[in-house]
């Protein structure tokens, strides 16, 4: 299988301070990668170089065999790669429905229509429809998106994230702020979406029970290094990740 | 899948709106034959402010930049069509050079400001605006200085064989009419184009625009231009309205008004500004009458409206009056079979009815 993404010797310095410290990583196609560690492990910052929020300090970022290192955000989105943000980033005036809309009509190039009307373009209201009903806000399409209660508005956040059609799609803690029952319904979710769609998620988590269950592969981070990766079993039964981070949390 | 009903249940909404839209021209078109010279003269800079109030909202309340520098772009507009005026008189070359000087000058301008947002971008659309009254205040040679440009000719409008003549005040109101209804009708389509439905992501959110694969600085610039343009065209009617072309209309006070008519019509809805225009002009009238203080009634009329009608006047009319807001150009309403069951959350909910207000509305 070939590496949808591979980063080499990626670091992110702060200031003296090195929140992503050397990685190496690759990300197999079609497979659903998560990437764990505690707080301040450097989880975050990695999406952000990847995605081209923040620019690294050293080292190489290659996508669909492409360097993409120093490319702009919405050059990578076009690519085929998009996220989800772990505080909600939502259209907070427009509705639910156009929240969705905008990244479908920018992938068919049609924002830069500036006389049309929204109620043409058949394509791209079905594909929003689709994505809308996936992720079950089809009923409250109508609502201001800052109006959804907490847990819509997390689920608006994959809907947005998928929207682009990506290839490769980051959710930074996806479940932030769920209840038990919630997290698994959102897991869910997104195990139906990879299937459906056809894409390959990254999952960033701080809580290790979450992804385990969905995961086919994990990579554990710490202090801005990756401490360790391999499937589930191999991670949860692993000594080193055992002492370091579930150390302070053993259930 | 298409819902074919969306068609059926968004006409009453358009209906109401153009409706709305005819009564207005027709209000507006009886003005001169009902206050004379005086109203034709008032409701002349009326329409003209209404369409510099509605370009700067572009940018205030749908692409979230506040810039203080509009007041710049519609002098350029003026200043360089008196001047081609004054050397050819032929209306359509002195409107289309003055458009064309502004939208290049915004362009340009456009390119250093919108790499910042927020109160750095207001600083420097403030800091540029100030520099074209400074140029224009001190290069004498082409502008007058503070004399200005005296005796600016309105040449008659000429489209081939038809000809009509503009210098009559009441013929002139009626092409300010038409031009400022072309051009609010314009801004109209673009703020519900998909192109408006991008710069106003920007106005929520820059990162998730980026993430949704635009280049938030080409779409900034986009609207700077368009709104500076337009800014522009309202200075070219303007010139042509005075004959004289003088220094304030680019001081930064007058990049103010469209601010001050924003704020009391409504910053979120797009007939916010020219409402805010109406009441500026009709409490400056007024007040002015009674009072040589009338700067102070005016500021607290602008303070009592802003913060008596939080969201402007207009918000305020649309809650009392829901069929004015209706949120546009999205999937039809009640086409889901009642009670969908939600696959994530598990529940049940009704059909949302009514909509929201969305902020595109009206």
């Amino acid at each position: 299988m070939n590496a949808l993404l591979s980063v080499g010797g990626l670091e992110k310095d702060f200031g003296g301070f090195m929140a992503v410290n050397g990685v190496d990583l690759q990300i197999q196609a079609g497979t659903m990668t998560s990437i764990i560690g505690p707080n301040g492990a450097g989880k975050t910052t990695l999406i952000n170089l990847v995605t081209g929020s923040l620019q690294p300090s050293a080292g190489r970022i290659t996508f669909l065999g492409k360097d993409i290192t120093n490319l702009p955000i919405h050059q990578r989105v076009r690519m085929g790669m998009s996220r989800s943000f772990q505080i909600s980033d939502i259209l907070a005036n427009l509705s639910v429905y156009k929240n969705v809309m905008l990244p479908v009509l920018a992938r068919h190039n049609y924002t830069v229509h500036p006389l049309a009307s929204l109620d043409g373009y058949p394509d791209v209201h079905s594909e929003t429809a689709d994505i809308l009903r996936s992720v079950g806000l089809w009923n409250i399409r109508h609502y201001r998106a800052d109006e959804l209660s907490h847990g819509d508005q997390r689920l608006l956040e994959i809907g947005m994230a998928v929207a682009p059609s990506p290839q490769l799609c980051y959710l930074d803690e996806p479940c932030a702020g769920m209840n038990p029952m919630e997290h698994k319904k959102v897991l869910g979710l997104i195990k139906h979406l990879a299937e459906e769609r056809n894409l390959t998620f990254v999952l960033v988590e701080h809580d290790m029970d979450v992804v385990f269950s969905v995961s086919d592969w994990v990579v554990v981070m710490n202090k801005g290094e990756v401490l360790a990766e391999g499937v589930p079993d191999e991670i949860r039964g692993d000594p080193i990740v055992r002492s370091v981070y579930l150390g302070e949390d053993v259930r | 899948m298409l819902e074919q009903k969306q068609t059926s249940t968004m006409w009453p909404h358009r209906l109401v709106r153009y409706t709305l839209f005819g009564i207005i021209i027709m209000v507006l078109s009886i003005i001169p034959w009902a206050f004379g010279s005086y109203g034709t003269w008032l409701g002349s800079n009326v329409l003209i402010l209404a369409l510099f109030a509605v370009s700067f909202n572009l940018l205030l309340g749908y692409s979230g930049l506040l810039s203080f520098g509009q007041a710049g772009f519609f002098a350029v507009g003026a200043y360089v069509c008196a001047k081609v005026l004054i050397a050819v008189p032929w209306l359509i070359l002195g409107l289309a050079s003055g458009v064309l000087a502004a939208a290049l000058l915004s362009l340009v301008l456009g390119c250093l400001c919108v790499r910042h947002t927020r109160i750095y971008f207001s600083m420097l659309t403030l800091a540029f605006g100030m520099m074209i009254h400074s140029v224009i205040w001190k290069w004498r040679a082409v502008t007058g200085g503070d004399d200005g440009l005296v005796n600016v000719p309105r040449p008659p409008l000429s489209l081939g064989l038809f000809q009509l003549e503009l210098n009559n005040d009441v013929t002139y109101y009626y092409f300010l009419l038409l031009c400022t209804a072309i051009g609010v009708y314009l801004l109209w389509r673009l703020v519900n184009s998909p192109l408006g439905l991008a710069l106003q992501g920007l106005r929520d959110s820059e990162q998730r625009v980026a993430f949704s694969g635009l280049s938030v600085y080409r779409y900034r610039l986009v609207a700077f231009t368009i709104a500076g343009s337009v800014a522009g065209f309202a200075g070219t009617l303007m010139v042509m309205l005075t004959k004289y072309a003088y220094p304030d209309m680019a001081h930064w006070t007058f990049s103010a008004e469209p601010i001050m008519a924003t704020l009391m019509g409504g910053v979120s809805t797009f007939a916010g500004p020219i409402v805010g225009v109406l009441i500026l002009y009709f409490a400056k009238e007024i007040i002015v009458r009674f009072t040589e203080y009338w700067l102070l009634l005016l500021g607290s009329t602008v303070v009592v409206l802003v913060l008596g009608f939080r969201g402007g006047v207009v918000m305020a009319l649309q809650q009392s009056l829901p069929f004015l807001a209706t949120p546009a150009g999205e999937g039809g309403t009640g086409t889901v079979s009642e009670g969908e069951t939600n696959p994530t959350t598990g529940g049940t909910r009704p059909d949302a009815e009514p909509p929201p207000a969305d902020r595109s509305s009206l």
